[in-house]
C-alpha cells in the first residue's frame, strides 16, 4: 500500500513539473509568441485594473455578489470576500440567502474581515450547532410540533441588534419563502437580525418566523444562488459564489437525510441561477456537510484559494464589460 | 522473584549461552562492535565523491556501504548525500522517497523533511510543503530557509497575512540582507492590499541596492489606490534606471488614466516607432483617440492591437466600432 502511495506521489510530481515547464502563455491557449508580445495579456490586466476598479460606479459597471446557501459550506464565502478584498475588486451589492445571508449582512455591515474567518468558530461555540443536533424525529412526530431554533436566534441577535438593511454600508437583499403562499420574500429593508434569520429559517424542523403577516423558511427552497435578486438591485455584473455541491458524505440520520435532500433540490435550482451569473467561482467543498460548522475555516480557506486562482479571469471578464464604459468616462 | 543461581535449569541455560558463542559465525559479531570500518572508509569516500560533485561516484557507494550494514549514525549521513544528489540530478521522485524514509526514521534530523518541503515547494505540492515547513522552523532548522519557504507556500495557499508573518520574521532573523526575499516580501504585502506597509519594505530594499525594481514597485502601489500621478512618477524613476519597455508603457497607461494624455500618447509613439508591432502601444494609442472622440482613427490600432496575445486581442476587439475579423484573416 505505501509503496502503491509513492508511486502514484511520484507520478504527479512528474507530471507537475512538466506542467512548471511549460511555458505560461501556452498553459493559458494563447500561441507563444516572441518579442513585444509576451507577458502582454498579463501586463494589460494589470494595467487596466486600476483605472476601472477606482472608478466610481457609472464610470464602470456595477458589481453585484450573490452569496448562495448551504450552511457550514457557505463559508466559502468568507475566503470568496478575503480575495476580492485582496484584489481591490468592487463590490457594489450584496444579496445572500440562508448562510450566505448571514455572511453577506455581517461583510455589508462594514465589519472586519477577520471577524468573518472567526465567526464559523464563534457559532460552533456559541452552539448554533444544538439546534440541529436537539432535532429527534418523535417528539417531531408524537408532539406534532416544530422545533423552535432558539440558538441560532440568539446568536444572530448578538450579531446584528436592532441594525436596519437599511442602514448597512452595502446595499444588501435576502431571500427568504412565505411558506403558506410559496412566495419569494425578498428583505431589502427592516431589522437584518429578522431577515438573515428568516433566510436562514431550515424548513421542516424549524417554527417558521412570523413577521408581517408572513410565516417565513428558508430561501434556498426557492433561490439558493440569488443572481435574480442582486440583478433587481441594480448591479450590471454580477458573480455568484457558490457551494454548489452535494456533501458526498453519507447521510447518518434523518435530519442529514433531509438536508442532502434539500441539497439536491438548491443544486437543480443553482443550474439555472449560475448560468445567470457573469462569473462563477465554485470551489471544492463537497466534504463538508451542511452542519458541520467546525470546518468553516476549511470551507473558507477553499473558497480563498479558488477566487484567488479565478481572480485574473475575473478580472479580465469584467475589464472586457467595462472598459468601453470607462473609456467614454474618461 | 528471586533467581536460584545454584539451581540445574539456570546452570543448563548458561552453558547452552557459552556453547552458542564458540559456534557462532564471526559476522554475528558485527552488531556488536562500535564501529563499522569499512562502511566508515566507504562513507570517507562518498563525502569526497560529493564534495567534488561526483553524484555518479555517490549513487556507485550508495549500493556499496549497504552491503556493509553500517550503522544508524552512517546511514543517516549516506541518506542525506544521496538525497542531495538525487535532487541535483534526478530523478526526483528517488530524492522523495529518500527524504521520507529517512525523516521517519530520524525523527529528529529536520534536514530530511526540510529538504522534502522544498522538493514539494518547487512541484506546486504547497500544502505538503507547508507542515514539514513549520516542523523545520520548530526545531530550528535553517530558520531563514524554512520560514522563506513556509513563506511562499503559504503565499501560494493563498493565505497572504500567514505568508507575510513569515516573510517578515525570515527577515528579521537573517544575517544577510537578501533583496530577492525583500522583493517577495514586498509583492506579498502588494497582492494583499497593504500598500503603505509595501512601500515601507520596499524603501528598505532600496536603500540597500538601488535598482529599477524599487520605483516600479513603488509605482504598483501607487496605481492600485488609484493614485496614478504618483504612479507615473515612480515608474520615470524606474526608467531612469532601465527604460525597458514594460516601464515605458506602464507609464504610458498610468498617465493615461491620470489624465496626461500627451505623456501618455508620447509614450504611444515612442513605443510604436521602435517596433511598429507593439500591440499594447497599440491599444493605448487607440484608447486616447476613442477617448479623445477620434473613433475612426483609434480603429486603426485597435485594429493591430488585436493581432496581440488572446486578452489583448479581446479587449481591442470590444472597443472596435467595426467588427473585426477573425484573427487569421487579419493578422496575415
Amino acid at each position: 500500500m505505501k509503496t502503491i502511495t509513492v508511486k502514484s506521489m511520484s507520478f504527479f510530481l512528474a507530471i507537475a513539473l512538466i506542467v512548471f515547464t511549460i511555458p505560461q502563455s501556452w498553459a493559458s491557449g494563447q500561441s507563444p509568441v516572441n518579442g513585444s508580445q509576451a507577458g502582454d495579456d498579463e501586463l494589460l490586466t494589470e494595467l487596466l485594473w486600476p483605472g476601472i476598479s477606482n472608478a466610481p460606479v457609472g464610470k464602470r459597471p456595477s458589481v453585484g455578489v450573490a452569496l448562495a446557501g448551504g450552511g457550514a459550506r457557505a463559508f466559502t464565502h468568507t475566503g470568496f470576500i478575503q480575495a476580492m478584498q485582496y484584489a481591490s475588486f468592487p463590490i457594489d451589492y450584496v444579496a445572500g440567502t440562508s448562510m450566505g445571508s448571514i455572511i453577506g449582512a455581517y461583510y455589508s455591515a462594514g465589519k472586519p474581515i477577520d471577524g468573518l474567518w472567526q465567526l464559523g468558530g464563534k457559532l460552533v461555540k456559541l452552539g448554533i450547532k444544538k439546534d440541529f443536533l436537539n432535532v429527534k424525529l418523535l417528539p417531531l412526530v408524537f408532539k406534532n410540533k416544530m422545533m423552535p431554533a432558539n440558538n441560532i436566534k440568539r446568536i444572530i441577535g448578538e450579531m446584528f441588534g436592532s441594525l436596519n438593511i437599511e442602514d448597512l454600508d452595502k446595499p444588501f437583499a435576502c431571500v427568504a419563502v412565505d411558506v403558506r403562499t410559496g412566495e419569494k420574500i425578498v428583505f431589502r429593508s427592516g431589522p437584518v437580525a429578522i431577515a438573515v434569520r428568516a433566510s436562514a429559517n431550515f424548513p421542516g424542523f424549524f417554527e417558521p418566523l412570523q413577521y408581517n403577516q408572513r410565516y417565513l423558511i428558508d430561501g434556498g427552497v426557492v433561490e439558493n444562488i440569488p443572481v435574480d435578486v442582486v440583478r433587481a438591485m441594480g448591479a450590471n455584473w454580477i458573480i455568484a459564489s457558490v457551494d454548489n455541491v452535494i456533501s458526498d458524505s453519507m447521510p447518518e440520520n434523518v435530519l442529514s437525510v433531509l438536508m442532502q435532500v434539500i441539497d439536491v433540490r438548491g443544486r437543480m435550482l443553482a443550474e439555472e441561477s449560475v448560468k445567470k451569473a457573469d462569473f462563477v467561482v465554485d470551489p471544492p467543498v463537497g466534504g463538508i456537510s451542511t452542519i458541520a460548522f467546525e470546518k468553516s475555516i476549511e470551507a473558507a480557506e477553499a473558497g480563498l484559494l479558488q477566487t484567488m486562482k479565478d481572480m485574473p479571469a475575473m478580472k479580465r471578464a469584467y475589464i472586457l464589460k467595462a472598459i468601453k464604459m470607462r473609456t467614454e468616462a474618461e | 522473584m528471586k533467581i536460584n543461581i545454584s539451581s540445574g535449569s539456570f546452570k543448563m541455560a548458561f552453558f547452552l549461552f557459552l556453547s552458542s558463542l564458540a559456534v557462532c559465525p564471526a559476522s554475528a559479531w558485527f552488531f556488536f562492535q562500535p564501529k563499522n570500518k569499512a562502511a566508515e572508509s566507504i562513507l570517507k569516500d562518498m563525502e569526497k565523491a560529493y564534495d567534488k560533485g561526483n553524484c555518479l561516484l555517490v549513487h556507485e557507494l550508495y549500493e556499496k556501504i549497504f552491503a556493509e550494514n553500517p550503522s544508524a549514525e552512517i546511514r543517516e549521513k549516506v541518506y542525506n548525500y544521496v538525497g542531495i544528489c538525487y535532487e541535483k540530478s534526478g530523478p526526483a521522485d528517488k530524492a522523495i522517497s529518500i527524504y521520507k524514509l529517512a525523516s521517519g526514521l530520524y525523527p529528529k534530523n529536520a534536514f530530511f523533511s526540510y529538504r522534502l518541503a522544498l522538493i514539494y515547494n518547487e512541484t506546486g505540492f504547497y500544502d505538503k510543503a507547508l507542515p514539514l515547513f513549520k516542523t523545520a522552523i520548530k526545531k530550528h532548522f535553517n530558520e531563514v530557509g524554512a520560514l522563506v519557504g513556509a513563506a511562499r507556500a503559504s503565499e501560494k495557499l493563498g493565505k497572504l497575512g500567514e505568508a507575510a508573518k513569515y516573510y517578515e520574521e525570515a527577515l528579521s532573523n537573517s544575517e544577510d540582507e537578501d533583496i530577492s526575499v525583500i522583493k517577495e516580501f514586498a509583492s506579498c504585502l502588494i497582492k494583499s492590499a497593504r500598500f503603505e506597509e509595501a512601500r515601507a519594505v520596499i524603501e528598505k530594499g532600496y536603500a540597500i541596492k538601488p535598482e529599477a525594481d524599487w520605483p516600479a514597485l513603488i509605482a504598483k502601489t501607487f496605481a492600485a489606490e488609484g493614485r496614478f500621478d504618483d504612479a507615473s512618477a515612480a515608474m520615470a524613476s524606474a526608467i531612469g534606471y532601465d527604460p525597458k519597455r514594460e516601464y515605458r508603457i506602464s507609464k504610458g497607461f498610468y498617465d493615461y488614466w491620470a489624465g496626461n494624455k500627451e505623456a501618455a500618447e508620447s509614450a504611444a509613439d515612442d513605443l510604436l516607432a521602435a517596433d511598429g508591432k507593439d500591440f499594447l502601444a497599440a491599444f493605448l494609442k487607440g484608447l486616447l483617440l476613442y477617448s479623445s472622440d477620434k473613433k475612426s482613427e483609434a480603429d486603426k490600432y485597435f485594429r493591430l492591437a488585436a493581432c496581440g496575445g488572446n486578452f489583448v486581442s479581446e479587449a481591442a476587439r470590444k472597443m472596435s466600432s467595426a467588427e473585426l475579423p477573425d484573427a487569421k484573416e487579419l493578422c496575415k
